[in-house]
């Protein structure tokens, strides 16, 4: 991003206009008002425009005297000896540039420099390490943008600091984060405030993903060369996203590179991947094209894994105040393990697909209107197979599909002390999940479609030190012509480096994954839609956050949240595997989670701590745990630079286990075998079998869970490249987590009866990874 | 100025202490004695015989099923008039391996033999109860007998096909069609290919893999089944990364209760 794209994007972009906390923090504090004026010489205090309050922070440079200071507690800066007139430039993140000529007051005197506020764009993942963008400067940023609870995004320095699986991932880099749980070692799955993973919705460029995962869940199908900038909403969404209960992840593409094109890219034991990046002669087109594609089916690794991933993105500016954005995504995954021999299908395997494509225009209208109409469309297609008779017939396979196109506009208004956003939304498309043959994950067809529209607005509102900001979303589906309403309201009041912030919401979600809920189900989702005569999940939910922070250095959060669901779609199938078996069962979540974070020095990191219950009610009225209710979870990532080319990683996981359902036993799967004449009684032909598990109705929890993965990257400078080789080792301290249980059974005692024997299946093992960035 | 690393050492001692602390809402990962009382009941009920084998074990603990009291009958059902079900067999006692032969490799299932003459197209149940157990039980349709009116197979090396029909039966949600053939070219072992069909009829192609090496005249065998029996063998599998359990219809444990009945004649073979 250059610095013409950095202004316009802060004068255009769109909530943070309303933004500024830490102005109100310190007129609360009430000194501002009270600073003792300086005797001589004059100083110039820099305020907000709106509210009159110092505003610290700000870099005020007077050229003509080769001059720069920045405004500290109460906003004062020193005047530097200047006399009659003056030029000043003052920027700070927030507000918009100002650059004025002020007339020098009388020695002693003060003069107030009004900054207005402006629109603040999250800032890019990879623009950050450019621009040398810490990750505290980040938080604020997210901080001043967003008044809802738990809103959080992350550096390109923070997704490295993860020690990677394989590939760096802003999904790992989430999951290490308070508020977020992870239910084993092979996925990047979010769980969110008690949520499912299929209740976070995941956004690139404002078209839905529904796989968003490679390598059957491991790490995020998003090249992390090409996403620019990734919001997380934890639990409380703003209005103007819907259709999840739990979180949203939006990412955004980089919308190209300077004059110069550029290429950036890496090499791992899993993945090969390449990012070109540039500009048109004119400036005003800028482009960007990303690949990437497995290195584990090639030669001599061989693995029965493939993946591929594309990004394409277009960004012009057509007409002054004008942005036309195009964005394309398509990913591809294949997994097929076959043990039948070449001649057959496979006996296990899944592969899915993504394309999620976009087009966007922004209209900036001065500095107090601006409108974005997006119009998107996406297509998800997975299948998932396991099983077959023998080597002549295919393995049974469940197939599901979606394909959504919708258009999305809304407008900004923004005023001095409020502002309100509001738009429309619609959104339509088959979905579709195939299992016609019976004996595969899903037995038996359901189709459907849906269409909804929507209204949203969002509005804030200043009083004093007091942010307001409510917002609702309503809307109907209208093959079900179900109806809904989702109010989201959020305030924060700030004083001193203390802001507490609550948000109460309500959310709805029509599309879920039907998973099976005895096992991990690692591979392609099986999205449905809810039928008409099935009920749409809801979810309400309310949290509490105390934010704190010293200096540049230190930030920390302690979050309490909430929330009870609705109508939540479970599947535990035990008779047969289709939709008859599905419930939908309410539920709650509670939870308080810490973060505490060192933002910048030669060690960094931060440390996390979450105590969380999930729990949820079946149609009996049995109390149930779902994988993802582990109570404890803590986690810390440490960086520390050793010299200038060498940075090391540490992360550290300790948490409970996660329920679980024991098994009860084996259960015959007789086939029919019509060359074996052995009969049962009189009938017909049976032959072979595979013994398969039942599972009982009781729950368990698999004992504490720990693991530590350490990293290491060198940077080498040769010429115009960058090559920072690194090297990785997942579980390094090799401990045997206990994944599932796979088997149940008794054994005499000695003494005599019996005593129960079980048998499981651990996490990863230790396992080390290398690869090489490369940028130039 | 304030000392950060006083709170981060807190808030680490803190969520050790509480990861290692114990959950208390839940059972130890040890599974208890008592993990599952529910029985596993197979029937696969057969118009043409008065002989009805049913099968039973435990989802807990295989080896204790010697251990029950078992009582198994079978009733005969009016499920459009209500929950009149009639007994039309019973067995009782304990246990019962010695009294048929079972399906299962494993040998620690009860086995016992019902005696009942069955009506196609009537709804039957079968139960099984055993102390201190989840009483199990299932039903279904018993299919109706059928005959096979014409098998004929027809052309040359690599143009193999084959031509069936029989009768409808009643009942039957599908039908496997089946050339079963000895194979000379390895030692008289028998192999055969199948058709899971909708219909009544097969007219189609065979592959040549089905008939090479026939030894003898090969069979054409159809068997008629009802939707649970189908389904039960056509699903299940106990998968590296997910498990499908096999079709049931039993409520109060696990396990199926079908029919089927199935009809051979050899096969015209038109050399």
């Amino acid at each position: 991003m250059n610095p013409r794209t950095f202004k316009a994007t802060r004068m255009t972009g769109p909530a943070a206009s309303l933004g500024c906390c830490l102005v109100l923090l310190l007129a609360f504090a009430g000194d501002a008002g009270a600073q003792p004026r300086r005797a001589a010489p004059w100083s110039l205090r820099t305020v907000d425009g709106v509210s009159g309050s110092p505003v610290d922070g700000v870099r005020v440079v007077f050229p003509e005297y080769s001059a720069t200071s920045f405004s500290g507690e109460g906003g004062m800066v020193p005047g530097h000896g200047a006399h009659g007139s003056v030029r000043v430039l003052a920027t700070r993140l927030g507000y918009a540039d100002v650059d004025t000529v002020l007339a020098v007051p009388l020695d002693g005197d003060v003069r107030e420099l009004g900054l207005q506020r402006a629109a603040v764009e999250l800032p890019s993942l990879t623009v950050a390490a450019e621009r040398g963008m810490t990750s505290r400067e980040l938080q604020r940023i997210m901080f001043e943008r967003e008044v809802v609870v738990g809103a959080i995004g992350v550096t390109k320095a923070e997704v490295e600091a993860v020690p990677p699986m394989g590939e760096a991932d802003v999904f790992r880099s989430l999951q290490s984060f308070a508020g977020v749980s992870s239910v084993n070692d092979l996925t990047g799955q979010l769980f969110v405030r008690g949520g499912g993973s299929d209740q976070v919705a995941v956004y690139v460029d404002g078209a839905p993903v529904f796989g968003p995962f490679h390598m059957l869940g491991l790490f995020g199908a998003f090249n992390p060369d090409v996403v620019e900038s990734t919001e997380f909403y934890r639990g409380s969404i703003p209005a103007r996203h819907g259709g999840a209960l739990s979180g949203v992840l939006s990412s955004t593409q980089r919308a190209g590179g300077a004059s110069r094109t550029s290429v950036r890219g890496g090499l791992s034991l899993l993945g090969l991947r390449a990012t070109a990046d540039g500009s048109l002669s004119s400036g005003d087109i800028r482009w960007i094209a990303g690949a990437r594609r497995a290195s584990v089916d090639v030669v001599p690794l061989g693995m029965p894994y493939s993946f591929q991933d594309v990004n394409l993105g277009l960004q012009a500016h057509a007409w002054e105040n004008h942005r036309v954005r195009g964005s394309f995504f398509a990913s591809t995954d294949r997994f097929e393990w076959d043990s039948w021999g070449p001649e057959a299908y496979g006996s296990a395997g899944s592969d899915w697909s993504n394309l999620a494509a976009s087009v966007s225009w922004s209209w900036v209208r001065g500095n107090r209107v601006n409108s974005e109409t997006t119009a998107y469309y996406s297509r998800y297609r997975g299948t998932r197979f396991e099983g077959g008779v023998d080597a002549s017939v295919a393995a049974p396979a469940t197939t599901s599909g979606i394909e959504v196109a919708g258009v999305r506009a809304g407008v900004t208004l923004r005023g001095d002390r409020s502002g309100i956003r509001a738009g429309v939304a619609v959104e339509g498309g088959p979905v579709e999940v195939g299992g016609a043959a019976g004996g595969g994950y899903v037995s038996g067809d359901v189709a459907g479609s849906y269409l909804h529209g929507s209204v949203f607005a969002e509005a804030e509102r200043w009083i004093g030190p007091v942010r307001l900001a409510p917002g609702v979303r309503a809307g109907m589906e209208r093959r079900s012509s179900r109806t809904f309403v989702e109010p989201r309201f959020s305030v924060r009041w700030q004083a001193g480096k203390f802001a507490v912030s609550a948000s109460l919401d309500r959310s709805y979600q029509f599309v879920s994954v039907l998973r099976d809920a005895y096992s991990l189900v690692p591979g392609a989702r099986i999205w449905f839609l809810h039928q008409a005569e099935q009920p749409a999940s809801a979810a309400d939910g309310a949290s509490l956050a105390l934010d704190t922070w010293k200096g540049e250095d230190w930030t920390a959060t302690v979050t309490g949240w909430a929330r009870r669901f609705h109508d939540v779609p479970h599947w535990r199938p035990a008779r047969v595997r289709d939709f008859s078996e599905v419930q939908f069962h309410h539920g709650s979540a509670r939870g308080v989670d810490v973060t505490v974070q060192k933002h910048a020095g030669q060690v960094r990191g931060w440390l996390s701590y979450q105590w969380a219950e999930v729990r949820f009610t079946d149609e009996a009225g049995t109390t149930y745990f779902p994988q993802w209710d582990r109570r404890h979870e803590g986690e810390g990532v440490l960086t520390a630079d050793v010299s200038d080319r060498l940075t090391l990683s540490l992360r550290g996981t300790v948490g409970s286990g996660a329920p679980f359902w024991f098994p009860a036993g084996k259960i015959a799967a007789l086939r029919y075998d019509p060359s074996q004449p052995s009969g049962l009684g009189t009938v017909g032909y049976l032959g072979q079998s595979d013994y398969v598990t039942l599972w009982s109705d009781m729950q368990g929890r698999v004992p504490l869970y720990a693991r530590y993965d350490v990293s290491a990257r060198y940077a080498i400078q040769w010429g115009s490249w960058e090559l920072v080789p690194f090297a990785s080792v997942v579980n390094a301290t090799s401990r045997e987590n206990i994944l599932y249980y796979i088997d149940v059974g008794y054994r005499d005692r000695i003494e005599g009866g019996f005593e129960p024997l079980i048998s499981y299946q651990t996490h990863l093992p230790v396992i080390p990874f290398i690869g090489i960035d490369f940028s130039f | 100025m304030f000392n950060f690393k006083r709170p981060l050492v807190v808030a680490a001692r803190v969520a050790l202490s509480a990861a290692l602390g114990a959950c208390g809402d839940l059972v130890h990962p040890d599974p208890p004695s008592d993990l599952d009382d529910r029985l596993i009941l197979f029937a696969f009920l057969n118009p043409d015989s008065t002989h009805h084998q049913v099968e039973v074990q435990t989802a807990d603990n295989m080896s204790r099923v010697e251990l029950l009291e078992l009582a198994v009958a079978i009733y005969k059902g009016t499920p459009d008039e209500g929950v009149d079900w009639t007994p039309v067999a019973a067995w009782e006692g304990a246990r019962g391996t010695d009294l048929c032969r079972t399906s299962f490799p494993r040998t620690t299932v009860a086995c016992v033999r019902l005696e009942a003459a069955l009506e196609s197209g009537t709804v039957y149940k079968v139960e099984a109860r055993a102390e201190g157990r989840a009483t199990a039980s299932g039903t279904t349709t018993v299919v109706g007998g059928f005959d096979v009116e014409d098998a004929e197979m027809t052309g040359g090396h690599g143009s193999r096909a084959i031509r069936a029909s029989w009768t409808e039966s009643t009942a039957a949600h599908r039908y496997l069609m089946a050339l079963r053939r000895q194979d000379d070219f390895c030692g008289n072992c028998i192999r055969a290919w199948y058709r899971d069909l909708r219909s009544t009829s097969y007219d189609g192609p065979v592959p040549e893999s089905a008939v090479d090496s026939a030894g003898v005249e090969p069979m054409l065998d159809v068997m008629a089944l009802d939707e649970h029996f189908h389904a039960y063998l056509h699903s299940g599998h106990e998968g590296n990364f997910s498990t499908v359990q096999p079709a049931q219809n039993v409520e109060g444990g696990f396990g199926v209760v079908g029919s089927a009945t199935y009809r051979s004649r050899k096969i015209d073979w038109k050399r």
